[in-house]
């Protein structure tokens, strides 16, 4: 394989948006040796590519993987998602859950409610956020550094996806807010046992997404 | 028919019942498995495999382990337990189909 057509393959993967680690890398593989193990070596690789693009299905085939490829992420994610968070509602992670009920339920004593309840969201929805865009930079530098090309992951975004609809309470609450007025928002977070719960739900969620991040960043993730 | 449309419904019991043999296997590794056993008479597509290997995969029937081979990263496929539980099942019940359709394609003369 000499560096020019290593440069061709990794135009074609990028065209094809081929361009995450692991569409990337299996595609990149399977490039090469179906080259290598090719009947007639006088094709090159421009002519191998143009097989490979019919073998693939042409455009609409690659665009096929690529769909496929991303759900069955979202899917394996979503149910590792899921497990982790039911597991804080199991011994002994329910531990943990009681802990911060309590915290909660103190900080609601302490604090006016509906303030509270909004910078609890605020704060629950933006971590994963920043913690996700911590991973992508890192993990971008380090590819750039390391001359890859690529430099995302599609297990990153597919674990991000959750965290994403985290912050669709905030959405809620401000359109609730504009819709009917600080009243009903505000009668809402004055029930106490409400807002508790639903804020312990969130701090859960927002802990069971930051678990999967790391999960999929330091590439742990082993149980599917 | 073409030969792909009819081998579009059992493209996940072939997979399966590849891996069942092989425990591993690499993507290109199946399409030219496949070539090899039928000697060239079903081809497999990539674009018919690779999402039908996700999709199983997504389905928790198949998990994959990336490899350095020659300098470059190479995923390979297994079947995991609940895998090869539904892979022994759907190869009987594509045994049993083709038992079914053979009694259509050639139906014996009735003895009565």
């Amino acid at each position: 394989m000499t560096e020019k057509e290593h440069k061709i393959i990794c135009e074609f993967l990028k065209d094809h948006r081929f361009n995450q680690q692991e569409l990337f890398e299996e595609f990149y593989d399977h490039i090469v040796t179906a080259y290598e193990s090719r009947e007639d070596p006088t094709i090159d690789m421009h002519q191998h590519l143009e097989e490979v693009l019919a073998d693939f299905g042409g455009k609409k085939g690659m665009r096929k993987i690529l769909i496929a490829r991303h759900q069955a992420y979202n899917q394996i994610y979503g149910k590792r998602l899921r497990s982790i968070f039911w597991s804080f509602f199991k011994w002994p992670m329910i531990v943990y859950t009681a802990l911060i009920s309590t915290a909660v339920y103190l900080l609601t004593l302490l604090f006016p409610t509906h303030e509270l309840f909004t910078w609890l969201m605020l704060l629950v929805s933006l971590t994963p956020i920043a913690l996700a865009g911590q991973f992508a930079v890192r993990f971008s530098l380090k590819c750039k550094n390391e001359g890859k090309a690529y430099r995302s992951r599609v297990s990153q975004s597919a674990a991000l996806r959750p965290a994403l609809l985290l912050t669709l309470p905030i959405h809620i609450w401000n359109l609730s807010v504009t819709v009917f007025g600080t009243q009903v928002p505000l009668t809402l977070s004055q029930n106490i046992v409400l807002t508790t719960a639903f804020t312990v739900l969130l701090i859960t969620f927002t802990l069971a997404c930051l678990k999967l991040m790391t999960e999929v960043n330091t590439q742990k993730l082993t149980t599917l | 028919m073409s030969s792909s449309k009819l081998l579009k419904g059992s493209l996940a019991t072939i997979v399966m019942r590849l891996l069942e043999e092989q425990e591993q296997m690499y993507g290109y590794e199946i399409t030219q498995k496949v070539k090899e056993l039928t000697a060239g008479e079903i081809k497999i597509t990539e674009g018919a495999l690779y999402p039908t290997l996700h999709k199983l995969e997504a389905e928790g029937y198949l998990t994959t382990e990336t490899k350095m081979v020659d300098n470059r990263v190479r995923k390979y496929y297994a079947l995991t337990k609940e895998g090869n539980a539904e892979a022994k099942s759907k190869v009987a019940e594509l045994e049993s189909f083709l038992v079914q359709l053979q009694k259509v394609l050639n139906p014996k003369p009735g003895l009565g």
